[in-house]
């Protein structure tokens, strides 16, 4: 199954029996269809990012659809399945954790965060990356990039030196 | 990110620099994969919770490799173990351009490191550049105190990674070489005023 012949509508979650669950469109018969996945050996130490890429990635189902889904998305949804179907969070208290999961502070110390929140602010981070990346397929790639960015311009002093905490 | 060169306990004419790397979540790794490219891959085996790569190259007409130490994340647990920087000569220090944090912390690792390595050249470098170009327009006060040249890059459009690693690997070898410290202050006063 390609990227051509379906189309995502949306994808949710079953927290009894632990499942995803996705609807999409098989383009070649324009019928919608619903894919339920038993999520399986979820626990409350599963590594929410490792489990989901792993879903991403499996080859053992020839046609699996989560590779058409963004990993911070299967991250989202598995933060909620493990909130709800390991831990037993009621919905309320779960939408609170995974609001301050699917968000990038720039003023937080990533150093501080578990392992499973600091997989996560890093596939939100690798998402602008990979936006932005240039890579030897692409037709401007060029091994040695020198840019000089001091010529004509006057270099302002940083704001972020200007806290009084800094020494001097 | 810290990049440091470490010397080979042989006599063969090779230098074994390691340029191990710090950070905070900053794109360390991404950056040393921008470098090396293909010989990135394959590479990757973590012990001593760092990966180590090497990498080949022509210094003043001898073959010589270098290795790159990056860490596997221990400086999440505040301090970096001293061996880290043992036998180090050179260190890369790097910042987030979107994230002020990782800039206020260098002081600290600034500080950890100098205690183990009291003299290797330092190079300073902003990375995700691609996401804030007005960083560019700025000046910094942590590599100008501390003798540094500053280097804007990008890990993802790949701008002045190069340089970066290039003149890293030049200095650790004027360090490794014995060059005196005057002969590194040139270097470093000369990538200074360049500064990209």
């Amino acid at each position: 199954m390609s990227v051509s012949t379906i189309k995502v509508r949306k994808i949710g979650c079953r927290f009894h029996p632990p499942a995803l669950i996705l609807f999409y469109i098989d383009l070649k018969t324009n019928k919608t269809r619903r894919r339920t996945h038993p999520i399986e050996n979820l626990s409350v130490n599963t590594n929410v990012t490792d489990y989901a890429r792993e879903l991403q990635e499996s080859e053992t189902n020839k046609s699996n659809l989560f590779k058409f889904i963004p990993l911070r998305r299967l991250e989202r949804l598995i933060f909620v399945l493990k909130n709800g179907s390991c831990k037993n969070q009621p919905i309320s208290t779960i939408k609170n954790h995974l609001e301050s999961y699917d968000r990038l502070d720039l003023d937080e110390d990533l150093n501080k965060l578990d392992d499973d929140t600091l997989k996560h602010k890093k596939s939100i981070m690798n998402e602008l990356f990979e936006k932005n990346l240039v890579t030897k397929e692409d037709k401007n790639y060029k091994y040695d990039i020198d840019v000089d960015f001091t010529t004509n311009q006057q270099l302002q002093a940083s704001e972020w030196d200007s806290d009084n905490e800094d020494d001097e | 990110m810290h990049l440091t060169l470490v010397q080979t306990p042989d006599k063969t004419p090779h230098v074994t620099p390691v340029t191990d790397s710090w950070g905070n979540q900053v794109g360390k790794s991404k950056l040393l994969e921008r470098f090396l490219v293909d010989s990135y891959k394959g590479q990757q085996h973590s012990t001593y919770a760092l990966n180590i790569f090497k990498y080949s190259t022509k210094i003043e007409g001898k073959n010589t490799v270098v290795e790159f130490w990056d860490t596997a994340g221990q400086e999440r647990f505040n301090n970096i173990h001293p061996s880290y920087f043992h036998q180090a000569h050179a260190c890369i220090m790097i910042f987030d351009a979107t994230r002020k944090i990782t800039y206020k912390n260098l002081d600290r690792w600034y500080q950890e490191l100098r205690e183990a390595r009291p003299a290797i050249p330092c190079l300073c470098a902003v990375n995700k550049i691609d996401a804030d170009l007005n960083i560019t327009k700025k000046n910094f006060k942590f590599p100008k105190k501390n003798d540094m040249p500053l280097y804007f890059v990008s890990a993802a459009d790949g701008s002045n990674v190069v340089r970066l690693f290039r003149d890293a690997i030049r200095l650790a070898y004027a360090y490794k070489s014995g060059d005196s410290q005057d002969f590194i202050d040139q270097i470093l006063r000369e990538l200074e005023v360049r500064e990209y």
